[in-house]
């Protein structure tokens, strides 16, 4: 009897130790003005596994962490270098050297060249508050200091934004950002660093021609975007997963390459990517999962693609609504989940009662 | 989220893990958990509130090297002689020693490292303000609890009306009530009744105590007599709570029995808000942090705490209250268990 009880109580025990997959903080996180050292901080305070950022150059080959090539839509460089901007209209990071884009204050993301906040429930974009850019030295102290002060193992997945782009101004980017991170010791598959892009060439260079042994990850999306130069048909093929295999760790494909949507948001089925992947043991992180602009049932949504899809990671602007969602739906301590310690308790009464027909018949 | 009615104040933000009264302290301490965001406020030349614990910049930010030669003849720095765009030049560090340059707790966030700055009072009611607006479905908000640090140092220094252009701050952002989510503290507390009755605030109140030993160079308050029992009769005329320091409410010695500071509180209903809460500074009259908290918050159940490590706190309060949950439900269903089996055999 007390075997019994015994292990029903470690079974539930059992329970406690399933992980739930990596949560990662896109762009920091949706509360707080993005890539922001402000947002950093708010990411890591929900407990995100990893904080999502962007790089790219500035003239004087500075790392700023930036979502986009050029600044209007985060920040007032309009006002402040009025006649900086291409003929485009666009004021480009990379005509602005470290110094100058300093003075700039950063805002909540707007349509560029009007006061309209793209995520309207966020963060009001029209705030006064200095924000201000971060270079990626900024955010790497930031990280290990975290580190140090809370004892707990924060990490980074830097996106090299647009490499080729950056090589029309012979820069090798990668190159800056891996010497970056050395200056940091930051340079070994243990350490707290991921690096993705979405040139998949670029990646195989880090690895093959800088010899880098860091931990690699390749952004997948379709064809006609142009994002890059890369096929990604084919490396979303059997055969491209298996290359990708022997120079990356995973893959972070747009989620409706893993999913197939109707147009009101609703999940109709999964498609093969992810145990395409993961027979070649490439780790999935899709993205990227926004509470505010989805417009099915989030919950469902999120339970989907951790129950069904099996991936191995969320890249999700509000971490801590993901984190919630996904333990309610992996385990807890008894108490919370009555169901499971009910289950228990009636089996132990079932096999009692079993008992004693068999002994009294 | 903990549901407790105890009040968690970010102390200068989540200070244990980051640089105090910075903004991704305060991010920091808001993603934590927080009721309260804590906000130190000293003036600038131009009078502008910043938000700093100190009356000198030297032993949080560069001021030193960004402006050397203007320290005072006593060799600090202090705020009041620098004006609001010199202060938003300085870079903010985790705080240290000015004279040997180490820091103050050394297993914090590293000195001098990343870019942070200081703010101003109104920067940070604005950023709680938008971060409220932001969170998911509004439903948590998380108040402000300003300290208005030496008027009487403001004073001698022809800034006289501190509390005045501190209060019209508050007003701008909508914090003049005692229904709206802030506390206003001092350590003065001859400036507290100032504010309540001259100045006629409606804000809620909280007098911050201490020993007359640890008075600083220009406070004339008599803590003595305000922590006795004809102190805190008139103290509850015009304050709604005390902010003493922990080891005030109870007596000295190992006993750990209540103060007598403690009884008149709860005698004049007046809520008790300790400072400060500190898991890498734990007296040795505690084994460890859980039990500091153990005894302040489920044994005197105190109404709030200040601490610099609110995700410690938070997941206190959270584990005793799973606890709790789980003692029930096992109880419970085990005596059903119980029940059921004597109702087979019987």
């Amino acid at each position: 009897m007390l075997k019994i009880f015994l292990i029903a109580f470690f079974l539930s025990k059992i329970y406690q130790t399933i992980e739930r997959p990596l949560v990662i903080g896109h762009r920091g996180s949706a509360y707080l003005p993005e890539l922001t050292l402000e947002t950093q901080s708010m990411g890591h305070a929900l407990h995100s596994d990893m904080i999502e950022i962007d790089v790219c150059l500035s003239r004087d080959n500075q790392l700023l962490v930036v979502h986009d090539l050029y600044l209007n839509a985060v920040s007032n460089v309009g006002n402040l270098y009025p006649n900086r901007n291409r003929s485009d209209g666009y004021h480009y990071v990379i005509d602005f050297d470290l110094a100058e884009l300093r003075r700039l204050t950063i805002h909540e993301r707007t349509i560029p060249f009007t006061n309209t906040q793209v995520y309207p429930s966020r963060f009001p974009s029209s705030s006064s508050i200095p924000f201000s850019l971060s270079t990626l030295n900024e955010t790497l102290e930031l990280l290990l200091g975290l580190r140090r002060s809370t004892n707990q193992q924060y990490q980074l997945l830097i996106e090299i934004k647009n490499p080729e782009y950056h090589s029309q101004y012979n820069r090798s980017i990668s190159e800056i950002l891996l010497s970056t991170l050395a200056a940091y010791n930051l340079t070994e598959l243990t350490d707290p660093i991921v690096i993705q892009t979405f040139h998949i060439e670029e990646l195989i260079h880090i690895r093959k021609n800088h010899g880098s042994r860091l931990r690699l990850v390749a952004l997948l999306t379709w064809n006609w975007l142009n994002e890059s130069s890369s096929d990604y048909d084919f490396y979303r093929s059997e055969q491209g997963l298996q290359n990708l295999s022997w120079i990356v760790q995973g893959i972070a494909p747009n989620m409706e390459l893993l999913v197939n949507f109707d147009s009101n948001g609703s999940i109709i089925d999964m498609t093969n990517l992810t145990s395409l992947a993961h027979k070649y043991q490439l780790a999935v992180y899709p993205w990227t999962f926004r509470y505010d602009t989805y417009k099915g049932n989030f919950k469902e949504l999120i339970d989907f693609f951790h129950r069904k899809v099996q991936v191995d990671g969320f890249i999700t602007s509000q971490p801590d609504l993901v984190i919630k969602l996904l333990e309610q739906t992996t385990t807890n301590a008894m108490g919370e989940l009555p169901g499971i310690s009910m289950l228990l308790y009636g089996l132990i009464f079932v096999i009692y009662l079993l008992m004693k027909m068999n002994t009294s018949i | 989220m903990k549901s407790s009615s105890i009040e968690v104040i970010g102390h200068r933000g989540a200070s244990g893990y980051l640089p105090e009264h910075t903004l991704p302290c305060k991010a920091l301490a808001y993603g934590q958990g927080v009721d309260y965001l804590e906000q130190d406020v000293a003036l600038s030349k131009d009078n502008v509130p910043i938000v700093i614990h100190d009356i000198y910049l030297d032993e949080i930010s560069d001021v030193a090297s960004v402006f050397p030669g203007r320290n005072r003849s006593d060799g600090r720095f202090y705020l009041i002689d620098f004006t609001l765009a010199e202060i938003k030049q300085l870079r903010a560090s985790e705080r240290f020693n000015h004279q040997t340059g180490n820091p103050i707790y050394p297993n914090r966030f590293p000195l001098h490292q990343s870019t942070f700055h200081l703010v101003t009072l109104a920067e940070e009611l604005e950023f709680i303000a938008g971060l409220n607006k932001a969170n998911l479905d509004n439903k948590r908000q998380v108040g402000a609890y300003v300290e208005i640090k030496n008027p009487s140092f403001h004073a001698m220094e022809d800034h006289r009306n501190m509390s005045e252009i501190v209060l019209e701050v508050l007003r701008k952002y909508n914090y003049s009530k005692r229904s709206d989510n802030i506390y206003l503290q001092c350590f003065d507390i001859d400036e507290l009744k100032r504010i309540r009755s001259e100045l006629r605030s409606d804000l809620k109140l909280v007098a911050l105590l201490t020993d007359n030993r640890e008075r600083d160079e220009y406070s004339k308050t008599d803590y003595t007599y305000w922590t006795s029992r004809i102190g805190m009769a008139n103290l509850s005329t015009f304050v709604d709570a005390i902010g003493p320091h922990y080891a005030q409410l109870y007596e000295q010695g190992n006993t750990l029995q209540p103060s007598e500071l403690y009884y008149e509180a709860r005698k004049h209903k007046l809520l008790i808000h300790p400072y400060t809460f500190r898991s890498d500074v734990v007296p040795s009259l505690f084994a460890t942090f859980d039990v500091m908290l153990q005894f302040f918050l489920d044994i005197l159940r105190i109404d709030g705490l200040f601490t610099d490590q609110p995700d410690r706190v938070i997941r206190y309060i959270e584990s005793t209250q799973k606890l709790n949950k789980a003692v029930k439900f096992h109880s419970f269903s085990f005596g059903i268990f119980i029940l059921s089996i004597a109702l087979i055999t019987l």
